[in-house]
């Protein structure tokens, strides 16, 4: 399990999660907290 | 991303990238997804509907029973493997099986349970999708309402943009900030929880009852006002 980093607010960094995703070739599943 | 605050980061920007590598998206949207509900705050969850599964809780914004939750799947097909992961089967008891009428064993994780759905099922047909709006514009708006109460002390520090219906905060250092919680909560004038953010301890006020009104947001700064000055005299 990774976890993206995020802002000062707690929200996902959305070019981190790209770089997360480029850095491997394994399924993935993102989980992003709405609440 | 926060329910709290008009995210910079929307679950559109989120749903992109899972989009361009064929990731699965799930979002847990505990308190957040019900704003989807309200004509005039679900711009703060655009995108969710793009999601493959998403969790929520019950027990907060329809004011059930606590550990009610909802778990939804886009895939019809894997709503049936989900329900084998989830019965459970003995010689005991009569399950209907494929085919058969919906049994209630195959869709939850625990075998003997009270009847949560019964009363999510209730609460959602007595308020409808206008009930849960009015809600999200009405007492768990509280705090959102009037930001600028926040944070309740001048020591203090609002740690995030109050929108809808939480508030965190925390003073100046981890010490005071545990020591006013304690004499909040010691004094029974209202109750919240610490937490920690960013490794530093804060204060996270969230209003879920529906009973809840402004007054007793009043009273609630009241305490904290009473509780600060206590500890500084």
């Amino acid at each position: 399990m990774t976890v993206v980093p995020a802002d000062g607010s707690a929200r996902m960094e959305v070019p981190r999660l790209r770089e997360e995703f480029a850095a491997g070739d394994a399924p993935a599943i993102i989980c992003a907290q709405a609440g | 991303m926060r329910s709290t605050r008009a995210p910079s980061t929307t679950l559109d920007d989120i749903a992109d990238a899972a989009a361009e590598t064929g990731a699965w998206l799930h979002i847990d949207g505990a308190f957040g997804l019900w704003a989807a509900a309200s004509p005039a705050l679900r711009h703060l969850v655009k995108g969710a509907e793009r999601a493959d599964s998403w969790a929520f809780d019950t027990h907060k914004w329809l004011n059930v029973p606590y550990d009610s939750g909802l778990g939804l799947l886009r895939p019809p097909g894997l709503s049936q493997a989900a329900t084998g992961a989830m019965t459970a089967t003995a010689d005991l008891p009569v399950q209907g099986g494929p085919g058969q009428p919906r049994d209630a064993t195959d869709w939850a994780p625990t075998f003997s349970q009270r009847a949560r759905g019964f009363a999510v099922y209730a609460a959602l047909r007595s308020l409808g999708q206008r009930g849960v709006a009015d809600w999200w514009s009405g007492p768990a708006r509280t705090p959102g309402r009037s930001p600028r109460a926040w944070p309740p002390y001048p020591a203090a520090s609002c740690l995030n943009e109050v929108v809808i219906n939480q508030v965190l905060f925390r003073f100046t250092d981890d010490e005071t900030t545990d020591r006013v919680l304690r004499r909040v909560v010691d004094s029974g004038e209202a109750w919240m929880s610490g937490t920690t953010f960013d490794g530093r301890r804060a204060i996270r006020l969230s209003v879920s009852n529906w009973q809840t009104n402004d007054a007793d947001i009043a009273r609630a700064l009241q305490a904290f006002r009473a509780a600060v000055t206590g500890q500084v005299r």
